[in-house]
């Protein structure tokens, strides 16, 4: 297995073989020991659809955001199932576009040169975070 | 205005109530929202809610907001328009 520490597979194969059980049936359940003491399985799964359209969105936005951007400056570009479902100059107007439309995700762009944010968060949350 | 503190680690922490709602107000669910004394003016939410709220057909391009911890550590938020009203 590539990028796994051979020495730790060697001990993993060793126990898996005294278990009586592969280093396959072993693997899966220390994966899955390892999801549920970090998340919530049911909610990873409610995040895959959603997250998986929400790439596909933001792939074809970025295809078309330069030409955007230059005809309709300051409007708002919606984007659900990887295609362009309209451009509106009201963001109330393509919020009621995208309650029409079908799909896990949608995305709403206001079309202005932007550069990535980030948000400074303080310590205490961090806590709450992983508390 | 309703606020109040919880006591986590024999520590007080500040608490805001706050009832968020979809842009277009279709859907609301009410919070308990901790104060970081230096936000920013954003309000982030459990990923439950952002799917409760609807907000995820309504998220701007993603990769544009990252939250950076104090201590460096970094984390990819998906962010969304939204009314949230504090105090009655």
């Amino acid at each position: 297995m590539r990028n796994v520490d051979e020495g730790l597979y060697r001990r993993v194969k060793a126990l898996a073989s005294l278990r009586g059980r592969t280093v396959g049936e072993e693997l899966n359940d220390a994966l899955a020991t390892w999801l549920t003491q970090r998340t919530r399985v049911e909610l990873l799964d409610r995040w895959d659809a959603p997250e998986k359209q929400a790439v596909a969105n933001n792939r074809a936005f970025e295809k078309m955001r330069s030409d955007l951007l230059a005809s309709h400056p300051g409007e708002y570009a919606v984007f659900a199932s990887r295609k362009l479902v309209g451009v509106f100059r009201r963001k109330e107007q393509a919020y009621r576009a995208v309650s029409g439309l079908k799909g896990a995700q949608a995305i709403v762009a206001n079309l202005k040169a932007s550069e990535p944010h980030a948000l400074e968060i303080g310590a205490s949350l961090l806590q709450e975070v992983i508390g | 205005m309703k606020r109040a503190h919880y006591e986590k680690d024999g520590v007080l922490r500040p608490v805001l109530q706050v009832i968020a709602k979809d842009p277009l107000q279709h859907s609301e669910t009410e919070l308990i929202a901790k104060v970081d004394s230096g936000s920013e003016g954003g309000l982030m939410i459990p990923f439950d809610d952002h799917l409760k709220l609807g907000l995820q057909r309504l998220e701007e391009p993603g990769s544009k907001l990252v939250a950076r911890w104090v201590l460096g550590l970094t984390m990819r938020q998906r962010a969304s328009r939204g009314v949230f009203e504090v105090g009655s």
